[in-house]
């Protein structure tokens, strides 16, 4: 089990359509990630990786092929399926952090973990721990407009950290940050990955992109190169 | 159990953090729960009242008279001699059958002078009254026919002020009768006004013998509940033996009239609860309105709560449970504000109705169904359009 891929793609296809326009993003990809990889996934925009982000992360679903996540086959799972998939085994920042802007930090980070059932001296407690884990205990109270752009987004990794996901998905996650907060992210980034995390990266950054182990490159629907680094 | 408990929790806090909004969205629920629980009471309260006017107007009789429509009413025309035979028919249902007369006769007190109606009592049938003084006319003075009365607490005070009534003598009608007893006044002045308070009763044997020899207006009848309608035919039956199957009659059975008057109420109670329901249903209307905004305003954080994890069941239930409890502080807010508004209505009422009780269990009960109601009613369509909104439009907004 533990030697299964995390992320398994075979001949995934994504067409849009949009009336009698039919739009076919993804051609047939097939993508492996083992656990404990830290890959970047590149490509300019139109490339596609953003709609392969949206498969992995179950918020769509692919019109051909299939795809195993952590050993469970979610192409035909059905809408409240995919939720609690990507609840127990997904955890997800984005870009522009997405945080709930009238809940504090530590409300952002317990968020998943209501929906998990926990009881809520339990989500105070968990939810601590990763605010912790990601060095913004003493900002628990706080509320996003309080914080800084890369405390946001650790307030977000926090977040998708809570359920202890098999994989953690980042678009674009220093995209709005300067250079410098981009750096302590990215360090932050590799520590969980020291710790085992496996991370998928979208980004178009070949700087962002030089801290993951694995680059895959995407131009127009296709893998064009996958290297190890 | 716990779990409902949580999305209680997480409703509860999402509505706070919306605070301003939440407020705005339950005014309308406040004044749709206030209006119908103020309708609701006090029509409630004001039957009541009446309810218990009524009844301390003492029972009531099934009154017998000639039909006034007949071509020859003479024929059928009730004598003294008349009420005996009818009691006698009438022994297995009740003992009290009554001649009555409906007059007015000079009474006169030292100087004090006044034209009350003088009715015949016997005053031994259970009629239900409170005495405020001395005691009620009795089988001894009908067989004997004392020269006794008993009056209204308006003419004791008309003719004796403040002072103890009974020991002294009225002259009526040129005779001297002692006064027994005074009754209690009739609570709320409403009908104390209707039915007339200056009224004197006497033995309806000394009414016949020394007031006057005229034949008597009425028989009155009263019999147990439920035996009205049966005692009246008894009663017409027998004076149609007497007077000829020609002779016609009419009963009125003043039960039969309070038993119209209050379904008359609770038409009009009725009616207008209907109305405070449609003011429910607009605030209703009002709630759904808000909530669509609210959805639309919070697509972002439904695609969050999505990204996250939350089912569509999640988020259904979510705005669910924040209309509900939405529906639920406003209607409990309003239907506060509504019982207040009842208690002050009704302490008005009261001047008129006397004792008026409050149904405060159903008000409560209605409330919070009605509440309930409205919330689930009105906000599946906004909840069931969160919950397919689209995670990834949602997000990309």
């Amino acid at each position: 089990m533990n030697d299964a891929p995390v992320i398994e793609l075979r001949g995934i296809v994504k067409i849009y359509t949009s009336g009698p326009l039919e739009l076919e993003v993804l051609h047939g990809l097939n993508l492996t990630v083992q656990r404990g990889e830290y890959v970047a996934i590149m490509g300019p925009s139109g490339s596609g990786k953003s709609t392969l982000m949206n498969l992995v992360g179950c918020l769509d679903r692919p019109s051909r092929g299939t795809y195993r996540l952590d050993g469970v086959d979610v192409a035909g799972l059905d809408d409240n399926a995919l939720a609690a998939i990507r609840l127990r085994k997904l955890g997800f920042v984005f870009q522009g952090y997405n945080l709930l802007g009238r809940a504090d930090a530590l409300n952002n980070v317990a968020l998943p973990l209501f929906y998990a059932g926990l009881a809520t001296k339990e989500r105070r407690e968990r939810a601590m721990a990763r605010l912790a884990e990601v060095g913004l205990a003493d900002r628990a109270r706080h509320k996003p407009s309080e914080l800084s752009g890369g405390q946001q987004q650790r307030v977000a990794i926090a977040r998708a950290l809570a359920n202890d996901p098999a994989v953690l998905l980042a678009d674009e996650p220093t995209g709005n940050l300067d250079s410098a907060t981009s750096e302590e992210l990215l360090e932050l980034f590799s520590k969980l990955h020291g710790n085992g995390r496996t991370i998928l990266m979208v980004t178009h950054d070949e700087g962002v992109a030089a801290h993951a182990r694995r680059i895959v490159r995407l131009r127009d629907g296709n893998i064009v190169a996958d290297a190890q680094r | 159990m716990s779990r409902l408990l949580a999305y209680l929790d997480e409703a509860l806090t999402s509505l706070w953090r919306n605070r301003m909004r939440s407020a705005l969205t339950m005014l309308g629920m406040i004044i749709g729960s206030a209006s119908i629980i103020t309708v609701f009471g006090i029509s409630r309260a004001t039957t009541s009242g009446i309810e218990s006017t009524f009844g301390s107007f003492g029972t009531f009789p099934v009154i017998v008279e000639v039909d006034p429509t007949q071509n020859y009413p003479s024929i059928a025309q009730i004598h003294y001699s008349d009420v005996r035979p009818v009691a006698q028919a009438l022994q297995a249902i009740t003992p009290w059958v009554i001649p009555q007369w409906n007059r007015s006769y000079l009474t006169t007190y030292g100087n004090i002078r006044d034209y009350p109606d003088v009715g015949a009592t016997s005053g031994f049938h259970d009629d239900g009254l409170a005495m405020s003084q001395g005691r009620k006319i009795d089988q001894a003075d009908v067989d004997s026919a004392a020269h006794v009365c008993v009056i209204t607490s308006d003419l004791a005070t008309e003719f004796f002020g403040n002072g103890n009534a009974v020991g002294n003598y009225l002259r009526i009608n040129g005779g001297r009768y002692r006064v027994v007893g005074v009754y209690a006044n009739i609570k709320g002045s409403f009908l104390n006004s209707a039915v007339g308070s200056s009224t004197i009763a006497i033995p309806y044997t000394t009414f016949h013998r020394d007031v006057s020899s005229s034949p008597p207006d009425f028989i009155f009848i009263y019999a147990p509940n439920g035996m009205d309608q049966q005692a009246g035919q008894i009663a017409v039956a027998t004076l149609q033996r007497l007077h000829g199957p020609g002779a016609k009659y009419l009963t009125a059975s003043t039960s039969d009239f309070l038993k119209s008057f209050e379904n008359v109420l609770n038409i009009v109670g009725t009616g207008l609860a209907a109305i405070g329901g449609v003011a429910l249903i607009v605030a209703g209307i009002g709630i759904m309105n808000i909530m669509l905004v609210s959805v639309a305003e919070r697509t972002r954080e439904i695609g969050i709560r999505k990204a996250v994890g939350a089912s569509k069941n999640d988020i259904t239930l979510q705005f669910l449970i924040e209309s509900v409890v939405l529906t639920l502080l406003g209607g409990g807010i309003g239907s506060g504000i509504g019982l207040l508004v009842t208690i002050g209505g009704v302490s008005l009422l009261s001047k008129e109705l006397g004792e008026v009780i409050i149904p405060y269990a159903l008000i409560i009960a209605i409330a919070t169904c009605f509440s309930f109601l409205v919330g689930v009613a009105f906000d599946t369509y906004p909840a069931l359009r969160a919950a397919r909104l689209d995670a990834i439009e949602a997000l990309r907004l």
